[in-house]
């Protein structure tokens, strides 16, 4: 075999990274690209033998059907309800105690992170029970608020550990300055820490409404119909026990990535900075 | 600037744990004067100026500004303005708006603001850098925004933990003498802490030292220098350090005896050792204050040339008698080698005699 030229090595070294991404990225996107094929495709044709990959012609009376005879859009609406405030809560919460693990003199400090990591660890599975019965002592089954508090437990040890992170990073001579310069301590945390840890907030943000998007068995389990069902849940529990409505389904699907994809899009400067923080100690 | 701005500390006692930081320290930074604190790393010094500023508060004594207590005055309402080592300028915000922070805080009009920020940037030489951010400035002008963003506010009291230490020796020397010039212009009572000895002989116009959390001696640089309370003050004051020879008093003749060398002490040195009744005292002679000759003189001891180090505009010398190597200065143009005889000789009025025990100055 002919020996290659440093240049040839080089490029070819190059070729193979982009074949390499290429191939994980078909990987990734192959279901979802199926799905919204299969979304578009005129009703009938959603299930064929020999399989068609591009529809005959687009339609969208799958999404109208989803629409006008499930009322998706209310279980949108809830998912976006649930998840919103999920997200606000956790960053409140989180980055209270975040901030307060990373800057107070207390005991017990690393013991209260490993317990917070603990309940992070736990598979939902094991507290369903628990959680079901709390909530329905509460008479909070099928409200908004019913899958709101376990998706905020859920998500805060994640969040506090990545804000903690990122706020044990900023220099603490910072806060000192601001101090000196005349501000109180909720000034300075507003003044200076919040707007230098935005990346930092909008990740643990971006990944706590995620995970409440897309979580299952709590908000299955919880709630039970239009009032607080979120999105997800109403495409698995569709009607039709003979058979499955593979293009209403596929159009759910479509319909409940376009909020997340508008957020990851809009800011997903900030939550590449905001993931990698705390990777590197100075 | 209307009253008189003493800080005075009061048996001041800062604790960590078990680590006493500031023991016990009772001094007053006098109105409009710049007082340096020096002291090895670790002294205390910077938790002595964390103290005044309000950001750590003491274990037991007590803190005035003025004539006010402010021990439980946090820092947002004491009217003081710090400069911190790193600068700590707040990176999402340009010059302009890290100067006008503190102004913000004390909500003058925007007017007002602008004017005085202008003022300060003009003072300072650096208007055309308001628009900039913290990350596009170099060491020197971070320094001087960091500066100015202390002085807007026209300050009762003025802090600056080691402002200097990271710039290059060029720069360093030269802002050394703005602040001081500053200092002068604000006439604003400053605290500036440095483990330079040599910034803090010339910038302060008073000196306090520290070691181990205790103020060991406070006044002039050069009643400092010329008068050292006792041997750590007079090694870490001054550059290369004191010499110091440990050795007996003998009371009779007035000698100062060791294994390798007898020297007789000038009648008044020897008159004040012998009236404290010591026997066992430590002698010491800056470098600067020995007397070097490349030939043999008359009443100079004979020594080994054991290291030559040039200084450029002049030598220093270690010289070796018995197990001693005394330090010494001498001109460039002296003819010495490595392993060569030299003669020398102490300055008698520069002579320092310390207790043996305590190592405090007798005289």
């Amino acid at each position: 075999m002919p020996s290659l030229s440093y240049r040839q090595k080089r490029l070819l070294g190059q070729v193979s990274v982009y074949i390499v991404g290429a191939i994980i990225i078909i990987y990734c996107l192959s279901p979802i690209a199926w799905i919204f094929l299969t979304s578009i495709k005129p009703p009938g044709q959603e299930i064929e033998i020999p399989v068609r990959y591009i529809p005959s012609y687009i339609s969208f009376e799958n999404y109208w059907g989803m629409i006008s005879e499930i009322h998706f859009l209310s279980y949108l609406l809830n998912s976006l309800i649930i998840a919103s405030i999920t997200t606000i809560l956790v960053l409140a919460l989180a980055s209270l105690s975040a901030y307060a693990i990373s800057r107070l003199r207390f005991r017990f400090k690393i013991a209260s992170l490993l317990t917070i990591l603990v309940v992070g660890m736990m598979p939902g599975i094991v507290m369903i029970a628990p959680v079901f019965f709390l909530i329905r002592e509460m008479e909070l089954i099928n409200t908004h608020l019913g899958v709101i508090i376990p998706h905020t437990i859920f998500a805060l040890p994640v969040a506090v550990w990545l804000l903690a992170s990122y706020f044990s990073q900023l220099p603490f001579d910072l806060e000192d300055a601001a101090k000196v310069d005349g501000y109180n301590p909720f000034q300075v945390y507003y003044k200076v820490v919040m707007p230098l840890s935005a990346p930092g907030l909008f990740s643990a943000g971006i990944l706590a409404f995620i995970g409440s998007w897309g979580e299952f068995m709590f908000a299955l389990t919880i709630t039970h119909d239009i009032k607080a069902r979120t999105a997800l849940v109403a495409i698995a529990t569709l009607p039709g026990a003979m058979h499955l409505r593979w293009g209403w389904i596929t159009a759910g699907v479509v319909l409940s990535l376009i909020p997340i994809l508008i957020i990851v899009l809009v800011f997903q400067k900030w939550v590449i900075q905001g993931l990698t923080a705390g990777a590197v100690k100075y | 600037m209307n009253d008189m701005v003493d800080v005075r500390l009061e048996k001041a006692t800062k604790t960590f744990g078990k680590v006493v930081a500031v023991n016990n320290a009772s001094l007053t930074f006098k109105d409009k004067q710049l007082t340096t604190v020096v002291g090895p790393s670790g002294c205390g010094k910077t938790t002595l100026l964390r103290l005044v500023a309000g950001l750590e508060t003491p274990t037991s004594g007590n803190i005035y500004i003025g004539d006010k207590l402010v021990n439980e005055v946090p820092p947002w309402d004491r009217n003081i303005a710090m400069v911190f080592q790193s600068y700590a300028l707040y990176p999402h915000m340009n010059v302009f708006d890290n100067i006008a922070f503190p102004l913000k805080a004390a909500k003058l009009p925007k007017e007002e603001i602008k004017r005085r920020v202008k003022q300060t940037a003009e003072l300072l030489e650096i208007p055309e850098l308001l628009e900039r951010r913290p990350r596009e400035l170099s060491g020197g002008q971070m320094q001087r925004v960091a500066i100015g963003r202390a002085i807007v506010r026209e300050p009762e009291v003025f802090l600056m933990d080691e402002p200097l230490s990271n710039l290059d020796a060029k720069l360093r020397v030269y802002m050394r003498a703005e602040i001081k010039k500053l200092q002068r212009v604000l006439g604003v009572t400053t605290i500036y802490v440095t483990h330079d000895q040599a910034e803090a002989m010339t910038i302060g116009d008073t000196l306090v030292i520290m070691n181990e959390g205790k103020i060991c001696c406070m006044g002039d640089p050069d009643t400092v220098y010329s008068r050292p309370l006792d041997t750590f003050v007079g090694t870490f004051i001054g550059s290369p350090a004191m010499n110091l020879l440990e050795g007996d008093f003998e009371s009779k003749k007035g000698f100062f005896v060791t294994e390798s060398l007898k020297y007789k002490l000038p009648n008044d040195v020897a008159g004040a050792t012998k009236e404290k009744g010591l026997s066992r005292v430590i002698l010491g002679i800056r470098p600067e204050d020995v007397t070097v000759s490349d030939l043999k003189i008359q009443g100079f001891i004979k020594t080994e040339v054991y290291m030559i180090e040039p200084l450029g505009r002049e030598l220093l010398l270690s010289l070796k008698i018995g197990n001693h190597i005394i330090k010494a200065i001498a001109p460039p143009d002296i003819k010495l080698k490595i392993g060569g005889d030299a003669w020398m000789r102490f300055d008698d009025k520069k002579l320092h005699i310390f207790d043996g025990k305590t190592e405090e100055l007798v005289v």
